[in-house]
């Protein structure tokens, strides 16, 4: 069998010392190859000798900082795959000086808040349009909810990493590359922010429904869970509103 | 590090060149035009500023048919080994078998790895990437019905 024979290469590949990777589709195959082959390059300009010469340039960044980027990129994924918030947000702060990197996790972020979002969305319009009339269905609701939660806490990690980052001076740095080089077609998903920001207000309809719900359906013992989910939600639809706000006054 | 153009002459400008082999089965190919799209953009974005170029070898691009000691062994030729990196992606199945390995792209890999030992390096790097989503019914077999319609003797082509 194909799988067997695939999974024996693995298992002698990881004998070698190969530290390999899983991802789920091919969206987070892009998301993270993306990120990969940036850190690559820099890594191996760094070992060269030359990314601190060819970073120079960057309006803002010292070059000291920009030699931080592959340990801080692992710290950060390391910190976010355990789900330390405050400890991302440390690293995220050193990534902040780094571009490249910056760049990226920028990117991850949105690409993430948006899946993070859309999936909220659905979850609490699946909730709120339910007549919750027995226990068992609240208990189902609950249920969802507190899952809904616990992926929220993720994003919220991406959340305000990626502000971090912007709050460091990373959309003026973009905002002059993009001036001075006319990188229009850049990645700096500009159109992609433009669009979650309208995203925010599905949600924000499903969270009137889901408040309707707590008041006058959600037993005590189920309550907390459901506003634990919506103070959480509503804190990252807060994040992204001040993102436009920032990124508006860096691009126009 | 290889570099191309000549650099001072007539305002011409020499920029590095940064090496990335793509060795994987046929069954990522949406991952295959994706690492391609991403390589692409990531020229296009960083290549001036930076003055590096990534160049993505991959099978569909850069051989064509030849005549070898067997089908891999052609494409190792012309596909070459200098790289900076090697990018493996596999999801159902490990590939063709060939007479050294138990794919192409396990040959790839395998050789890339062997050149860090050779080199004492670190360069170049071996990224391996596996898809966790479920495996239709249909691609369970996979090396199976690859072998099917895969004769040794032929161009292998990108399986």
């Amino acid at each position: 069998m194909g799988i067997e024979r695939l999974r024996a290469f693995r298992a002698r590949l990881r004998s070698r010392g190969v530290l390999d990777v899983a991802y789920e589709d091919e969206e987070e195959f892009v998301v993270q190859t993306r990120r990969h082959l940036a850190q690559l390059v820099q890594e191996w300009l760094s070992e060269a000798g030359e990314w601190a010469a060819r970073a120079g340039p960057v309006p803002g960044l010292s070059v000291e900082r920009a030699t931080l980027g592959a340990d801080t990129l692992s710290s950060y994924n390391r910190m976010r795959e355990i789900g330390d918030a405050a400890l991302a947000l440390k690293v995220a702060n050193q990534a902040g000086g780094d571009f490249i990197i910056a760049v990226e996790l920028w990117n991850e972020a949105m690409v993430r808040l948006d899946k993070g979002m859309r999936a909220a969305a659905d979850a609490f319009q699946d909730i709120g349009s339910r007549k919750l009339s027995d226990d068992a269905k609240r208990t189902a609701a609950t249920v969802e909810v507190t899952k809904v939660t616990k992926e929220l806490d993720r994003w919220r990690v991406y959340s305000e990493a990626a502000r971090h980052i912007v709050r460091r001076g990373f959309v003026d740095t973009v905002a002059s590359i993009m001036r001075h080089h006319e990188l229009a077609r850049t990645p700096l998903p500009v159109a992609e922010f433009r669009r979650l920001r309208d995203d925010v207000l599905r949600p924000r309809a499903a969270f009137g429904q889901l408040i309707e719900g707590i008041d006058t359906e959600f037993s005590p013992a189920h309550r907390d869970a459901a506003k634990r989910a919506r103070a959480v939600a509503e804190s990252i639809v807060a994040d992204l509103e001040e993102f436009g706000r920032m990124l508006s006054s860096a691009t126009e | 590090m290889a570099m191309s153009g000549a650099g001072g002459v007539d305002g011409r400008t020499t920029q590095a060149v940064f090496s990335v082999l793509l060795a994987s089965p046929s069954d990522v190919e949406g991952e295959r035009t994706a690492l391609a799209t991403n390589v692409s953009e990531f020229n296009l974005t960083w290549s001036a500023f930076l003055g590096v170029h990534v160049r993505l070898v991959a099978c569909e691009t850069h051989s064509r048919p030849d005549l070898g000691e067997y089908p891999q062994e052609v494409l190792n030729r012309q596909l070459g080994s200098n790289h900076d990196a090697v990018f493996g992606v596999f999801w159902s199945r490990l590939g063709t078998p060939t007479p050294r390995a138990g794919s192409g792209s396990e040959e790839e890999i395998v050789a890339a790895l062997d050149r860090r030992m050779e080199r004492r390096s670190r360069w170049p790097v071996v990224g391996v990437y596996y898809k966790s989503a479920p495996i239709p019914q249909d691609l369970l077999d996979g090396d199976r019905a690859a072998a099917r319609i895969s004769s040794p003797a032929t161009f292998p082509g990108c399986a």
